[in-house]
């Protein structure tokens, strides 16, 4: 019995230690776990148009941009500061005459159908977006791109082109397996395969997209999700009730006059940065009435921008003065002479147009935006104190497309965003009349201001190039054939559950180091 | 309560010193005060102002538009049911027809083909408001055609027009006129609809479903913006239910 006694007291003992040691390595656990991503899971990401392609030669539109990304990844990217960095690639390197630019791929990469990836499927990548063109097609005079090895990439220009690396960061740059994998390019685009953090799993071009991770991502472990949902909510009022009720994890496009309410919500967040976007008025230059400088400087004289910014995006953007974004090396926001408020100034300039007396047009805007809502609505109230009546047509955001596209518009509101982090991004993509988006459907057209341009890509980096920015951005304030509203922040909601989120400055979020606690 | 209503809209430019489309970005959204009785929307504008002016313009559409139906729907009705056989066989053809369409639809389809705004909402409604009114007199006149003061007005030698004009219409009115408060009641609510989804009024023309459609967003923080119109909306609704229930029962007791 005593024997038996001792034994127990023993036994108590041993048991509270090992209790305590247990305890305490509990603790340990649970503090290593509230810093450590929880694997698995469904991240369901709210936005506000459908994916329709993955085709990264021909696509253009975020909606689908941000979904190619997660798909395909290009040699070089960017980080949430806009800075470029090594992707696939885990070195490069630019000749010192700037013609020659020499990539090395990562060891190990691997295409989610487990392939592995070689400097073969860049080059094909590469030379398959230059003879495809397309709306972001690569603008440098490419002279040869050849695989060297299995690991070496080399791409020799005719000419210098200061915005190559930027522009590789691009999406559209994404590489693909070699010859679409032994598929039709439209077969391999329905069902499509890259380096990326998520593959695709199920996929309604009108409706929501189911990704699932790739198990072969050559960022070890990540990413932490097992899947993540794109659901399409068009109202951007439903997209802040479906993520207050959990119905969605995140959403992409906040209210603004919301954002602060979802930043201090108990179980809502926000994540905000500057972004690489301009919001703008665009007109069609090719329209009778608009094609007057001077009605284009009216308008613009017209618009309180500084009251409109403030009114529409509650504190989450700068009032605009030049076309790039102060998030954009080169911009000249501070230093441009801008048409600022000034009514009176307004009515003396349509004076000096075609249409002294004013004219009827129309301002063609998306569904589903309220800010586009609002925005249109102080335009209208400006052109009418001038003279210029303006009807608002609100038209769903696929139409809306397809008519701006079309030219069939006279006034728009839309935004300009930067793809890459070069201010040749934006200018190239509104003020070349022979490129894609012929002045982003503007049909802007200055001889001086694509002389400026294409000088500007020949420039290095440096005060030279500076000024031939500065110079564009005046030109342009002058002429309008946009005006810049306001620089909008990136405003990302999402439950305070969601960790991990990258939000980049052209409003895509990075999901591989996304994880729901 | 209609009277009211109809008051506030007539004499909106007397009763507030702002104009419906006057925006002030310096003072938006603000809550009520001795200003702004109702507070301002998300533009700035008087939220008072629009919402009398928004019945204005609601309360003159729902009037307008409901005229032309209400007149073919009487007469068509009242020759389908007098003559009957194939002037009743066309015009149950045409309502069964039109019936089969969804309002919703037939107004999308115009708002598409004419524009949206207020000449969609005309055009749709003189194309099917009718029916309503067609049908129910189509019966009713039916019935008179057989009692026996109508045969004898024909024996007498009465021409049709006369006893259409003077004996069957003033007996098939009243039941109109109580459809006619019903079917307002209705209009109004499509005409807020469509201003909602956005093909209806356009701005800056103040109209309910626009204001509840815009002030939506805010509805988390500024409730009031939506909550208010929707008020108005359903006021209007009750206000013409009544009078509509108030005829009913004075005609029944004649």
């Amino acid at each position: 019995m005593s024997n038996h006694r001792t034994i127990s007291k023993k036994g108590i003992i041993a048991t509270a230690l090992a209790l305590i040691l247990l305890l305490s390595g509990c603790a340990a656990g649970q503090n290593a776990g509230s810093k450590k991503a929880i694997k698995g899971g469904t991240l369901t990401y709210g936005r506000p148009a459908s994916v329709t392609s993955f085709d990264l030669f021909k696509e253009i539109t975020s909606n689908n941009a941000f979904a190619i990304d997660k798909v395909f990844e290009p040699l070089v990217s960017f980080d949430k500061n806009g800075k470029v960095i090594n992707w696939l690639a885990k070195s490069y390197k630019v000749s010192s005459d700037g013609l020659t630019y020499t990539f090395v791929l990562r060891d190990g990469l691997k295409f989610s159908n487990g392939k592995p990836v070689t400097a073969r499927d860049a080059a094909f990548s590469i030379k398959h977006h230059l003879s495809a063109g397309g709306p972001l097609a690569i603008e440098a005079k490419v002279d040869s791109v050849i695989a060297n090895n299995k690991q070496t990439l080399v791409i020799k220009l005719k000419k210098p082109f200061t915005p190559f690396l930027a522009q590789l960061a691009n999406f559209s740059n994404g590489i693909i397996p070699y010859n679409f994998d032994g598929k039709s390019e439209k077969q391999f685009f329905k069902k499509p395969i890259g380096t990326g953090p998520f593959a695709v799993e199920k996929w309604n071009p009108a409706g929501d997209l189911t990704f699932k991770k790739n198990t072969y991502y050559w960022q070890k472990g990540k990413p932490y999700i097992d899947k993540l949902v794109f659901k399409t909510i068009s109202d951007d009022t439903q997209a802040v009730n479906q993520l207050k009720s959990g119905e969605v994890d995140a959403i992409e496009s906040v209210p603004l006059e919301n954002a602060k309410a979802l930043s201090q919500g108990s179980d809502t967040k926000i994540q905000t940065d500057g972004s690489w976007v301009t919001e703008q008025v665009f007109f069609n230059t090719l329209d009778k009435n608009l094609s007057d400088v001077h009605v284009r400087r009216a308008l613009a004289l017209a618009i309180n921008r500084d009251g409109l910014t403030k009114a529409v995006t509650f504190g989450y953007a700068k009032t605009a003065h030049s076309l790039l974004p102060t998030t954009i090396t080169y911009n000249s926001d501070a230093s441009v002479k801008a048409l600022n408020y000034n009514v009176a100034a307004a009515k003396k300039e349509l004076a000096k147009s075609t249409h002294p007396k004013g004219f009827t047009t129309t301002l063609l805007i998306a569904s589903g935006n309220s800010a586009v809502k609002q925005e249109a609505q102080i335009i209208q109230a400006a052109g009418k104190a001038i003279g210029i009546h303006i009807k608002i047509q609100s038209v769903e955001l696929a139409t809306f497309r397809e008519r701006f596209f079309a030219y069939n518009y006279s006034m728009m509101i839309n935004s300009g965003q930067a793809d890459f982090p070069d201010a040749d991004s934006i200018l190239a993509f509104q003020t070349d009349p022979k490129g894609f988006s012929k002045s982003y459907w503007t049909h802007y057209t200055n001889n001086t201001v694509t002389k400026l341009l294409y000088a500007g890509e020949q420039t290095a980096d440096g005060p030279k190039r500076a000024k031939i920015y500065a110079q564009m951005q005046q030109i342009l304030a002058n002429e309008v054939p946009y005006i810049p509203l306001y620089y909008p922040d990136i405003v990302i909601g999402h439950r305070s559950s969601v960790k991990g989120l990258v939000v980049l400055p052209n409003g895509s979020v990075r999901f591989e180091d996304a994880y729901v606690k | 309560m209609l009277l009211l209503l109809v008051s506030l809209a007539v004499f909106a430019p007397l009763i507030s010193r702002y104009q419906p489309a006057a925006q002030n970005l310096a003072d938006i959204l603000r809550p009520s005060s001795a200003n702004h009785w109702l507070g301002t929307d998300q533009l700035g504008r008087d939220l008072f102002t629009r919402l009398i002016y928004a019945a204005r313009t609601d309360l003159r559409i729902m009037i307008l538009a409901e005229i032309l139906p209400f007149c073919t729907g009487i007469f068509l009705g009242m020759l389908a049911g007098y003559y009957g056989k194939w002037i009743d066989a066309l015009v149950t053809l045409m309502t069964n027809t039109l019936i089969a369409f969804p309002f919703y639809l037939i107004v999308i389809v115009v708002a598409f083909a004419s524009g949206a705004g207020e000449r969609g909402i005309y055009i749709t409604f003189a194309l099917v408001g009718w029916i309503v009114f067609a049908r129910v007199v189509k019966g009713l006149s039916a019935s008179l055609r057989k009692q026996e003061w109508v045969a004898s007005a024909k024996v007498l030698g009465l021409p049709d027009s006369r006893i259409l004009l003077f004996h069957i219409l003033p007996n098939v009115l009243p039941q109109a006129i109580v459809v006619l408060m019903t079917d307002m009641v209705g209009l109004l609510v499509a005409i807020v609809t469509l201003g909602y989804l956005g093909i209806g009024i356009a701005p800056p023309t103040p109209d309910w479903g626009t204001m509840i459609s815009e002030g939506q967003t805010f509805i988390y923080s500024k409730w009031w913006l939506s909550t208010i119109p929707g008020f108005a909306v359903v006021y209007t609704g009750i206000a013409l239910s009544l009078i509509g229930d108030g005829l009913a029962d004075l005609w029944r007791r004649k």
